[in-house]
């Protein structure tokens, strides 16, 4: 999809060094072993349905197939992975990303824990704040500016716009 | 058919719609022109806020964003060299180096006029070949289905780079889908005795999460410093070589495009890859390839944009979607309760023909948008992401809420939002997983009708003539990756 892409080579006339060799880590197994014990969860989670029922394949008929498939590709990425790799190539972030992805996650679980108790708009805003002041490190104004835009954007929107009742215990 | 599409411009012309299109190819090209989020995003994260409007309305909104936002992707090729969809790469190799040379306007007007020609070819294309492919559907059964819905499934995976985490997405898709009440028993399936379960798990959080937050996610990890070329309106004009240059590459970027679009699972990136190595080969000046090739823009956009039109044909004849923007609005379809498929098309006849009408009209409005207004567009792309990435995960959350006024799905969404930032650090793409969660109903339904119409016996798939043709492109989409790994591995030793 949509993940901004790297700036591109000037031209693809120009001379570009050999990419370095890619080393498979324990790290590349974990999809691979993500999918066998999906596909074990799938296996046992369905155990108490009918595989057939009667003329008819039952509940349990797809989540088996789809286990021994699910099954099947995470044996297969493991054995290509010990062969060298399958050409999928891990894109692990640095210290400072993974702060920033930690805290944005964090800070989206606090919003929703925060929004039925203070309201979802002035929830907005200290989120909005707190993301740009602490986390992204902007400045002040500016983060003010981008915060009322958005909070008057959702409260026009949803609230007055689309007549959506966004929870507001205090009133706004 | 002509008057019908004369009855879809009187719907699309309709005040409130005009002004939902002309909203919906805005956003496209706003959505476009912003790198880290896709048109599939951006339709995700808009859906719940059409839940208010009529459903032709709320779909040609959608379908503007969806192709609006192939136009507004230019912008960031050329001018930054940083292309927001990969279906924007081929455009940046000349795009940028045409900017770099002073000739980024000429660049940006090439591919809009690329664009918008190639765009109303495929619109017409659609008109004529979904009522035909949507009669021949008529005769299709349960098997076909069945087929047809694993065909999107596995295509979608098999022409990715790497095929194995392409299937893994799609089969984990599926499994998503999986949970809820079963379709026919009525039994409920992995639903550990959560009764919010037992819908099964909405579309909408998965979407934004796994494209919107997801994104979002990946984007925040880096700084995007980015610095635009100053383009003005006066250069905008393109010469009378240029355009000689240009008008061929567009017609064959555009038929390229649209065989490519109609593909389950090709899509617009791999369009636009085709057009360009093609027009290389007519080009006149082959050499000028990668060093500000106008004919090489030319081609990848109109072929990008006549993908994105082309994919609608499937999708609206067959309820198949070929693509992660095609599966939201096939999404959207259903959401708005809309049945999709071959009866579509005379249940539904407003709004598909509708829809086909307001595709002619977005793509002139998105034609003025693209010259005159470009370098307003390219302002645009001065504000700091960071000031964005917020704003769009607030967004997301309180979009993902309106959709049920429910707090769980906004936790299911920041679920499916981790989960996408884990794919996409593990390098297994997202669209598969989409594909196949809004594909599993009939999947599903249609392979358990078949084996109950032949008393379990697989051998339906291969008694029915069209059944035995879909089971042999299946298979060889199947086979292809396997075939291509083997040979890749061979020549590495070799």
């Amino acid at each position: 999809m949509s993940q901004p892409l790297a700036p591109l080579a000037a031209s693809p006339e120009t001379e570009v060094p050999a990419a370095p060799v890619y080393r498979i880590t324990a790290l590349d197994y974990v999809p691979a072993i993500a999918m066998i014990a999906l596909s074990l969860a799938i296996f046992i989670g369905t155990a108490g349905l009918k595989y057939w029922d009667n003329v008819t394949p039952g509940a349990r008929f797809l989540p088996i197939w789809l286990s021994a498939a699910g099954g099947l590709l995470g044996i297969l990425l493991f054995i290509s992975l010990r062969r060298g790799g399958d050409g999928g190539v891990l894109d692990l972030p640095d210290r400072v990303g993974l702060r920033r992805a930690v805290l944005a996650l964090s800070s989206m679980a606090i919003f929703v824990v925060a929004a039925p108790v203070i309201g979802m708009v002035p929830v907005a805003g200290i989120f909005m704040l707190f993301m740009l002041l602490a986390v992204l490190g902007q400045r002040l104004v500016p983060s003010l500016i981008t915060t009322a835009i958005v909070v008057f954007g959702l409260k026009f929107i949803f609230a007055y716009g689309l007549s959506v009742p966004l929870p507001a215990p205090l009133g706004f | 058919m002509i008057d019908l599409l004369l009855q879809g411009f009187a719907v699309a012309f309709q005040p409130s719609n005009l002004a939902f299109i002309f909203l919906g190819v805005l956003l496209g090209q706003v959505i476009g022109a912003l790198p880290g989020v896709g048109p599939a995003a951006g339709m995700a994260l808009l859906l719940p806020l059409t839940f208010g409007l009529e459903p032709a309305t709320a779909i040609m909104m959608l379908a503007g964003i969806m192709y609006g936002g192939q136009y507004g992707g230019t912008l960031t090729s050329v001018l930054i060299n940083v292309p927001g969809e990969a279906s924007g790469v081929m455009t940046a190799v000349d795009g940028h180096q045409m900017a770099r040379k002073g000739r980024g306007g000429a660049a940006l007007s090439v591919a809009a006029i690329g664009s918008f020609i190639a765009g109303i070819g495929a619109v017409a294309a659609v008109a004529f070949i979904t009522p035909a492919l949507s009669g021949f559907a008529l005769r299709f059964n349960a098997p076909e289905y069945f087929l047809l819905a694993a065909l999107g499934i596995i295509a979608t995976a098999s022409l990715g780079a790497t095929p194995i985490r392409s299937l893994m997405a799609g089969v984990f898709g599926l499994m998503i889908a999986l949970v809820g009440t079963d379709p026919l028993a009525g039994t409920p399936r992995l639903t550990f005795g959560q009764p919010a379960l037992y819908e099964g798990i909405d579309f909408i959080p998965v979407a934004i999460g796994v494209f919107g937050i997801a994104e979002v996610l990946a984007s925040l990890e880096r700084a995007h410093d980015m610095h635009p070329i100053r383009t003005r309106l006066k250069d905008m004009w393109l010469t009378s070589a240029e355009w000689a240059q240009s008008r061929m590459a567009i017609v064959r970027g555009g038929v390229i495009g649209l065989f490519v679009g109609i593909m389950p699972g090709a899509g617009a990136s791999i369009a636009s890859l085709l057009a360009y190595l093609t027009e290389r080969r007519f080009s006149r000046n082959p050499e000028m390839f990668g060093k500000g090739a106008i004919d090489g823009v030319a081609a990848a956009e109109a072929a990008n944009n006549s993908a994105s039109h082309g994919a609608m044909i499937p999708m609206l004849s067959l309820a198949i979607p070929g693509n992660a923007s095609t599966a939201v609005l096939l999404a959207a379809l259903i959401l708005h309760g809309v049945r999709p498929g071959p009866m579509l098309m005379t249940q539904e006849a407003t709004l598909v023909w509708g829809l086909i009408a307001s595709m002619f009209i977005g793509n002139v409005m998105l034609l003025i948008m693209n010259l005159p207004m470009a370098p307003l567009f390219a302002s645009l792309l001065r504000i700091p992401y960071v000031y964005l990435a917020p704003g769009i995960l607030v967004i997301s959350l309180v979009g993902a809420y309106a959709a049920t006024l429910d707090f769980g799905t906004v936790w299911m969404c920041i679920f499916f939002g981790l989960l996408g930032w884990l794919m996409m650090k593990f390098d297994i793409p997202r669209p598969p997983l989409v594909l196949a969660l809004v594909l599993a109903p009939l999947l599903e339904t249609s392979l358990r009708q078949s084996l109950l119409l032949s008393f379990g016996s697989p051998m339906i798939f291969v008694e029915r003539p069209i059944s035995a043709v879909l089971l042999v492109v299946v298979a060889f989409a199947l086979i292809l990756p396997v075939w291509s790994a083997v040979k890749r591995r061979r020549n590495r030793i070799a």
